[in-house]
């Protein structure tokens, strides 16, 4: 990384940061998505442990909605890991979510403040100035969503949990929120540049650019009804869809910085 | 230092700036004058590698604003149209981010020197946000200096401030025209191009001149001489024309106005017959016509 870069980063830290929505946004989301899913996996494993066992009826439903992951489980275990996994794919929407807004505010705040003129006068390359704006949504974006599931983890094993964090921790979910969710946050900051460049609100960029936690969502809604459940080929796949995705906006997004195009095309520069 | 050859810009059907043909000497300080929409601000654009021509081809320190967009950038200072700082951050990281970005050497040394020298040091760690307009624009020309461009650009350095700080600014423009730079001016302030700059460009979407100032004045309203009386009488102006010399002659009370190509030539027999007519003559002043004046008519002249 060179010293344009790390100056363009360190200036991004230094000013989005100080913006409090985005601040409380970052800190907000994933303590909210803590607090959720150790409540309720946590919640329904005390409710269940004094519980009479469940009916074979309900437990052939359920390993009808769990698929394979339950094997060799019995019911109440293979409730929790069931509950388990779907928030674990609340968490790999944090990687959407907030890279989205920190570079919503960050594009349309440097086109308000007219900012991006003097910026591109100096000797900056299109791809130092987009490398710089990736990272700086990015980074945190991932280290706030390691820091969320560790915690969620964590405060599964608190709560008696211990056996169904273990279950998580599968070769999928490892590389669902160690690779995967970099990419996503790749491309939710691309995302969002690109569509920044075209509104003059932030808050309408951010909703806009919002749109792309849809897909993420339908897996949720497809795995908490059973269509399907998330396995170690389905995250190979959305790793190199992801990979593609990524390198297409990315390639988007540079042409879309080119300094004519800045100054002469963007809405509101 | 600065060489546009048919430098020509559309945005679609609007010719912005056409077949602009200009050079800018070392050390010079050029106004480039024009009234709004003209396309200075787009002509500065170009030739600062922002934005590309359309057609035609400009040098800036030797380097093709095209193909060596590069040194270009690195060997130019501009100062924007809008200040465009950020306003979260302190005048001091605002300017630390340019200096490394221009890749100067010692940027805190070159930060605190310039904040120094515009009055900005106390205020260093204050947020740009905070800054009033005439701070604003100070931080912002110490941006354009950081990295000790030979070239300056100014957008209308001082549209927008007060009648003071617009001075100290502009004494501050005196002041990098006087350590060598080459500076070009954009302004509407005509004073100011008046004071600063070497020579003046006229331009809408095209040049209309580029000369001196005081010969832009001599060119449009030829050279101008008045001859205050105590009173003018009939027989005085009889005694002027009855010379037979090139001169036009127009009265205004007791005031007779001379207009010659030459009047340093004319004067002298002019004040001769004035006094031998019986002519007290209180005061010979020669007349200087506003840059303003100048502007407006040829302008006015050229739709
Ligand atoms: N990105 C653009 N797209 C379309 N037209 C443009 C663009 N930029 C400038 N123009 C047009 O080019 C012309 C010149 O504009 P420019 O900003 O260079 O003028 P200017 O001389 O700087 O004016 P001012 O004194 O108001 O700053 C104007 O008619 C303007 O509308
Ligand atoms: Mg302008």
């Amino acid at each position: 990384m060179n010293r344009r870069v790390r100056a363009v980063l360190r200036k991004e830290w230094e000013e989005v940061f100080k913006n409090g929505l985005v601040l409380f946004t970052m800190v907000f989301t994933p303590l909210l998505f803590v607090v959720m899913g150790v409540g309720t996996v946590g919640g329904t494993g005390m409710a269940t442990r004094g519980a009479p066992p469940m009916s074979q009826a309900e437990a052939a439903e359920l390993r009808k909605l769990a698929g394979e992951q339950c094997a060799g489980l019995d019911g109440a275990a293979c409730l929790d890991l069931y509950l388990g996994t779907l928030m674990l794919l609340l968490f790999m929407m944090l990687p959407l979510i907030l890279p989205t807004v920190f570079a919503a505010y960050s594009v349309v705040g440097e086109k308000t403040g007219r900012t991006l003129e003097p910026l591109l006068a100096t000797p900056i390359r299109t791809t130092e100035l987009l490398l710089a704006k990736v990272l700086a949504a990015a980074v945190p974006a991932v280290v706030v969503t390691w820091g969320g599931v560790a915690c969620y983890l964590g405060g599964l094993a608190l709560l008696g949990e211990g056996g169904t964090a273990r279950a998580l921790l599968s070769p999928a979910w490892l590389a669902a929120v160690g690779v995967l969710a970099p990419l996503l946050a790749v491309g939710g900051v691309l995302a969002a540049v690109i569509v920044s460049s075209r509104v003059n609100d932030p808050r309408t960029a951010q909703q806009l650019s919002g749109v792309v936690v849809m897909p993420l969502a339908m897996v949720l809604v497809g795995q908490s009804m059973g269509l399907f459940i998330v396995d170690a080929a389905m995250v190979g796949v959305a790793v190199v869809v992801m990979v593609v995705l990524d390198l297409a906006l990315a390639w988007v997004s540079v042409a879309l910085f080119d300094r004519e195009n800045v100054l002469t095309r963007w809405k509101g520069a | 230092m600065i060489e546009t050859r048919r430098l020509t810009r559309r945005f679609g059907e609007l010719l912005a700036v056409d077949r602009l043909d200009l050079d800018v000497a070392r050390g010079e300080c050029l106004g480039f004058l024009g009234p709004n929409g003209a396309g200075k601000t787009t002509t500065v654009r170009m030739l600062c590698a922002l934005i590309a021509p359309s057609e035609g081809s400009a040098r800036v320190a030797g380097h093709d604003v095209v193909r060596e967009a590069d040194q270009v950038r690195r060997k130019v200072g501009i100062l924007t149209e809008t200040p465009g700082l950020y306003d979260r951050l302190s005048a001091r990281r605002n300017l630390e981010l340019f200096g490394e970005l221009y890749g100067v050497d010692d940027v805190a040394g070159q930060v605190r020197r310039y904040l120094a020298l515009l009055g900005l040091w106390e205020r260093r760690d204050d947020p740009a946000g905070t800054f009033s307009k005439g701070m604003r624009q100070k931080l912002a020309i110490c941006r354009a200096l950081l990295h000790e461009p030979p070239i300056l650009f100014l957008d209308e350095p001082t549209s927008a401030l007060d009648p003071e700080a617009a001075r100290l600014v502009r004494d501050f423009v005196g002041e990098l025209k006087s350590q060598g730079r080459t500076i070009f001016l954009c302004t509407h302030n005509l004073e100011e191009a008046d004071q600063l700059c070497d020579r003046v460009a006229l331009f809408r979407n095209r040049l209309l001149v580029v000369d001196t100032a005081a010969s832009l004045r001599h060119q449009t309203y030829g050279r101008q001489v008045e001859v205050r009386l105590r009173e003018l009488r009939p027989e005085h102006d009889a005694a002027v024309r009855a010379l037979g010399l090139p001169v036009e002659l127009a009265a205004v009370g007791a005031t007779l106005r001379l207009r010659a190509d030459d009047p340093d030539a004319i004067t002298p027999a002019v004040v001769r017959a004035l006094v031998l007519a019986g002519a007290e003559v209180q005061a010979v002043t020669p007349i200087e016509h506003s840059l303003e004046r100048v502007y407006l008519e040829i302008m006015g002249g050229q739709p």
